[in-house]
């Protein structure tokens, strides 16, 4: 309490000053004139009397001193003196000030935006109360040692029954539904979800109530939630929704509440119902689709949960052998599940806009050390006068870290016109996709990450120069004139030290851009094949009450097609359950006569497709024949695989003729044969491997929900009235959606990748630009400092030509040196990338020998140019500097 | 140089305390003159080192200060005691009896060669 009450007087103290001296000066006089008295009346000589006063109390200013050192804060007093000094110094060296600045802001700018962006996605794409104690419960498939898979009903209902490490289990599923009986008919993005979902998240509605227990049985599951932004838009916020009636799929139900605006979970969640399970559903184990969610009790770490759950999942293995051999149990917090696979992206760009940054801080210091030579007789001079070399320290890394502030001012500038770059670019059918998207922009833990950032770059761009300037001896460095032969060996191996640091960062960077591009430009020609810009893609979703039987579903596809195909600017129509990068639908299967080991599992993508497909998307076939229209639901089922599915099953063989399925072997699903082989085709974009595929005839296996794809002569887009009218003509209620040009649906679906990769490309640049201006500074002072010893090796016969090859040999020995140590650096992250990037490959020469041969290119320019300068020393005027 | 010994730090504030205790308000002369005589005249106060101890006191609530008038008619600044530089007293002299308690135990103790 006393410490506090003190500490805050003398901070107070630190304002009224004057009155305080005015004050401390009248005590002390009034002490000597009473002692003076008091001398006189024991008989001293005025003289005797006041000398012995005087010298009693210990020197006047002596004393003085020693009050206001108890009076004020001398640390804070004595820090405003540095800064007031150092602002003085900085606007004294205005060029040198600005360089450092913008160099720092730069850096300060890309980590600031850059942080902006993963902070959401990594730290809270969503909140909830208590965010962190709510975990996934995912089920890895045999041999599957990253990501997740999904759960099937039977495992879930014994996890749910069996764990006692969490307050509930619950789970989702996805739910594409058609919404009609208010406004226009509309597909909104439903999930099923358990009874006590809400509870999990601890999230309230903001009209109305959740789900209660029980209405996640069937016959009683005809209750919906709306999300807020579909309240919004499809019910003008009406106040009094509660209790209307809707139809999802055709199926009268109730809405019984509005959740909050930020609850936006699983993500595009525009609405949610019931998850009902069927009798039969509940102790299938065999398909995976339900996504359990849970929340920790608390005191529960998710080790110990994990724990209980592997010994659950045990005792369902020794159980049903069958169906659990190989399937394990992972738990994930949910934000790192929501993040998803963006995170090992995230920390990617972290890393590398952290690396810019140190190659920012390298060139500041460059440029202090370089001052800090500059001033040292001022050093000198202040040892001399008694300055301790702390103070000498603290002095020199207060000018730094000032820059850095100033740096951070720009760099919140810079990085807030990063931000709304990015944002502007974004699609909005995309960024609705994106977990966090609207939560992205400056707020305060960006802030406070930036201002560490820019204190940690002030810190270390200040360290080393403050340590150099201030140990120095005031002796030497006063007689020293600076320009001696022996003059700073250390500092210059210091220098030398940076080149080869800012040229290793700088390799690493480079690459990493060239692979990141390189990754994305070969996602994209893979598409390219496609010839998308010249087809139209939207999705139909038919509801079950309206289209119960497969036949009608084929007879309204057929109609669909048949009728686009034969429309003008049409050449032709194809319906299928998923097109290029929509996401893919992957799953197991079986060969007949080569059945899966217990624990093995294998997986492909599946689609079914009508025969239009392969020929609308230029897909061309290897071996056999396509589909045709007699591949119908009375014929022999067929499928057609892609290539890389027949080199593994069928090595050096025809596959044609052989049989195979969905599923597992004792899969309800019957054999289809082999008729075809065609190219692969790359349906998840996030994968760095490519699925094999599998596709059936769509008249053998309608789906409900399928993509419309159609190939124009004429501009997609002038497409869209006319494949409106088609629909309609066929259904009046039957919505369309994500209606996109081919190519811009398989942009959105790589933006985020696009997005990484430009990044790393302006990252890289600045890199080498950075780094080049790094590079030009050292050795344009080491030509300047060497001057003199120039001058003496011209004087005694060296060619101007020696003198160039002897800077230029210098510059390039460090430059081979960076080279050494990126190198493995670059490998290691080429690693990084090559397993989370399709197309991206650790022993991709070409990018490594582009980085080198380019940043060499530009390194030998940075010392050719001073080394150039070298060579016109005049001798006689470089000896006469003497 | 004195060779009589200097107040040191830490003792200096108690003897303040217990100056100001004993004789009411003081001014900063005063105070000195007061240790010394009190030690006999066998410490010696360097009267500077005084106004910082003072001031601590002061920051610390244990006195409080006034600008008054001497007997001789001057302008002093006089130093006085607060209830809690009293019960702040009466610690620390506390304290001070037990540790030289302890220590003339101590030093008065023959040890016993075993």
């Amino acid at each position: 309490m006393n410490w506090l009450r003190s500490s805050w007087i003398r901070l107070r103290n630190l304002f009224h000053k004057e009155q305080l001296d005015r004050d401390l000066q009248d005590e002390l006089a009034s002490h000597l004139e009473i002692h003076i008295q008091d001398n006189l009346r024991h008989g001293m000589t005025t003289e005797e009397a006041r000398r012995d006063a005087l010298l009693k109390l210990g020197g006047l200013e002596q004393t003085k001193e020693s009050v206001r050192d108890t009076r004020g804060l001398p640390f804070l007093e004595s820090l405003l003196q540095d800064v007031r000094f150092a602002l003085r110094m900085l606007r004294k060296s205005p060029a040198f000030t600005a360089i450092a600045i913008v160099t720092l802001a730069l850096g300060i700018g890309a980590n600031t935006a850059t942080f902006s962006v993963s902070n959401t996605f990594l730290r809270h794409p969503v909140s909830f109360p208590e965010v962190d104690r709510i975990v996934m419960v995912m089920n890895q498939a045999p041999g599957q040692t990253e990501g997740w898979s999904e759960v099937s009903p039977g495992d879930f209902q014994d996890w749910q029954a069996q764990s006692h490490s969490f307050e509930a289990v619950g789970a989702y599923d996805w739910a594409d539904l058609n919404l009609t009986g208010v406004g226009d008919p509309v597909k909104v993005q439903g999930f099923r979800v358990s009874a006590n979902f809400f509870d999990i998240l601890r999230a309230t509605p903001l009209l109305g109530r959740t789900f209660s227990i029980g209405e996640d049985e069937l016959g009683r599951d005809h209750v919906v939630i709306l999300s807020a932004g579909l309240w919004h838009r499809q019910f003008g916020s009406d106040p009094a929704i509660v209790g209307r009636t809707v139809r999802l799929d055709g199926t009268p139900t109730q809405i019984i509440g509005v959740m909050k605006d930020d609850v936006r979970f699983p993500f595009g969640a525009e609405l949610w119902i019931p998850l009902a399970l069927s009798t039969q559903e509940k102790v299938q184990r065999s398909t995976h689709y339900l996504a359990p969610i849970a929340r920790l009790k608390s005191g529960t770490t998710l080790a110990q949960a994990e724990a209980e759950m592997s010994t659950i999942q045990d005792h369902l293995r020794t159980s049903f052998p069958k169906s659990e051999t190989g399937w394990s149990v992972v738990l994930m917090p949910l934000g790192e599940f929501v993040a998803g696979p963006g995170r090992g992206y995230m920390i990617l760009t972290l890393c590398s806009v952290a690396f810019v940054l140190l190659i920012a801080c390298t060139n500041v210091t460059n440029l202090l050390l370089a001052r800090s030579t500059a001033r040292q007789s001022e050093f000198a001079i202040r040892v001399a006068l008694g300055a301790s070399r702390s103070r000498l320290v603290r002095q020199a890394l207060v000018e730094s870290i000032l820059l850095a502030m100033a740096a951070m001012i720009f760099g919140l500038l810079l990085g807030s016109v990063w931000i709304s770059l990015i944002r502007i670019n974004m699609p909005p059918e995309v960024a609705r996709l994106i977990p966090g998207w609207d939560q992205v922009r400056l707020d305060r833990g960006v802030f406070l990450y930036t201002f560490a950032v820019a204190f940690a770059a002030g810190l270390l761009a200040g360290i080393l120069p403050a340590f150099y300037g201030s140990g120095c001896d005031p002796n030497e460095a006063l007689k020293e004139t600076g320009r001696g032969p022996g003059a700073g060996v250390s500092r210059a191996r210091l220098r030398s030290a940076f080149v080869v640091a800012e040229v290793a960062l700088s390799l690493v960077l480079l690459v990493g851009a060239g692979l990141m591009v390189k990754g994305v430009r070969t996602l994209l020609s893979l598409n390219f094949k496609f010839a998308p810009q010249s087809v139209l893609t939207f999705r139909v979703a038919l509801p079950a009450s309206r289209f119960a039987t497969p036949q009608q579903r084929l007879v309204f596809f057929d109609n669909l097609t048949g009728q686009l195909a034969r429309s003008a600017n049409v050449q032709s129509a194809a319906a299928s359950l998923q097109v290029p990068f929509s996401g893919g639908d992957s799953g197991a299967f079986a060969v007949e006569g080569q059945p899966m080991q217990p624990g093995e599992y294998q997986v492909a993508e599946f689609n079914q497709v009508t025969p239009a497909f392969f020929q609308l998307l230029h897909v061309p076939l290897v071996e056999g024949r396509e589909f045709n229209l007699r591949d119908a639901a009375d014929s022999t089922p067929v499928a057609i695989i892609s290539q890389s599915l027949a080199k593994r099953f069928w090595p050096g063989r025809s596959p044609l003729g052989h049989r195979i399925k969905s599923g597992d072997e004792n899969s309800t699903d019957s054999w289809a044969t082999i008729v075809g082989v065609v190219t692969e085709i790359h349906y998840d974009p996030w994968r760095h491997d490519v699925l094999s595929s599998i596709y059936f005839p769509f008249r053998q296996r309608p789906v409900s929900s399928a993509y419309i794809t159609v190939r124009t002569t004429a501009d997609p887009k002038s497409l869209i009235p006319l494949v409106r009218t088609a629909v309609t003509n066929l259904d009046p209620d039957q919505p369309i959606f994500d209606v996109l040009p081919l190519d811009h649906l398989i942009s959105n679906q790589i933006i985020g990748l696009s997005y990484v990769a430009v990044l790393m490309g302006v990252i890289g640049f600045m890199a080498l630009v950075l780094s080049a201006v790094g590079v030009f500074g050292v050795m344009s002072f080491s030509v300047a400092q060497r001057k003199h010893e120039t001058g003496i090796r011209m004087a005694l016969g060296a060619r101007p030509q020696d003198v160039l090859r002897l800077f230029v040999f210098n510059g390039l020995r460090l430059l081979a040196l960076g080279l050494i140590i990126g190198l493995p650096i670059a490998f290691a992250m080429a690693r990084l990338l090559s397993s989370l990037l399709y197309g991206v490959r650790s022993d991709d020469l070409v990018s490594f020998f582009g980085g080198v041969f380019l940043l060499a290119g530009v390194m030998v320019l940075a010392c050719y140019i001073p080394a150039r300068a070298a060579t016109r020393v005049d001798p006689m005027i470089a000896l006469r500097y003497e | 140089m004195s060779d009589k010994p200097d107040v040191w730090q830490g003792t200096l504030a108690l003897m303040v305390l217990k100056t100001l205790e004993s004789l009411g308000p003081l001014h900063g002369y005063g105070i000195a003159r007061r240790i010394e005589q009190t030690s006999g005249d066998l410490l010696s106060v360097n009267y500077g080192t005084l106004y910082p101890a003072l001031l601590k006191l002061e920051q610390e609530g244990y006195i409080a200060s006034e600008w008054g008038v001497s007997d001789n008619n001057r302008k002093a600044k006089y130093y006085k005691l607060t209830r809690t530089g009293r019960k702040q007293l009466d610690k620390e002299a506390r304290e001070w009896e037990q540790t030289t308690a302890i220590l003339a135990r101590f030093l008065t103790t023959k040890e016993q060669p075993s």
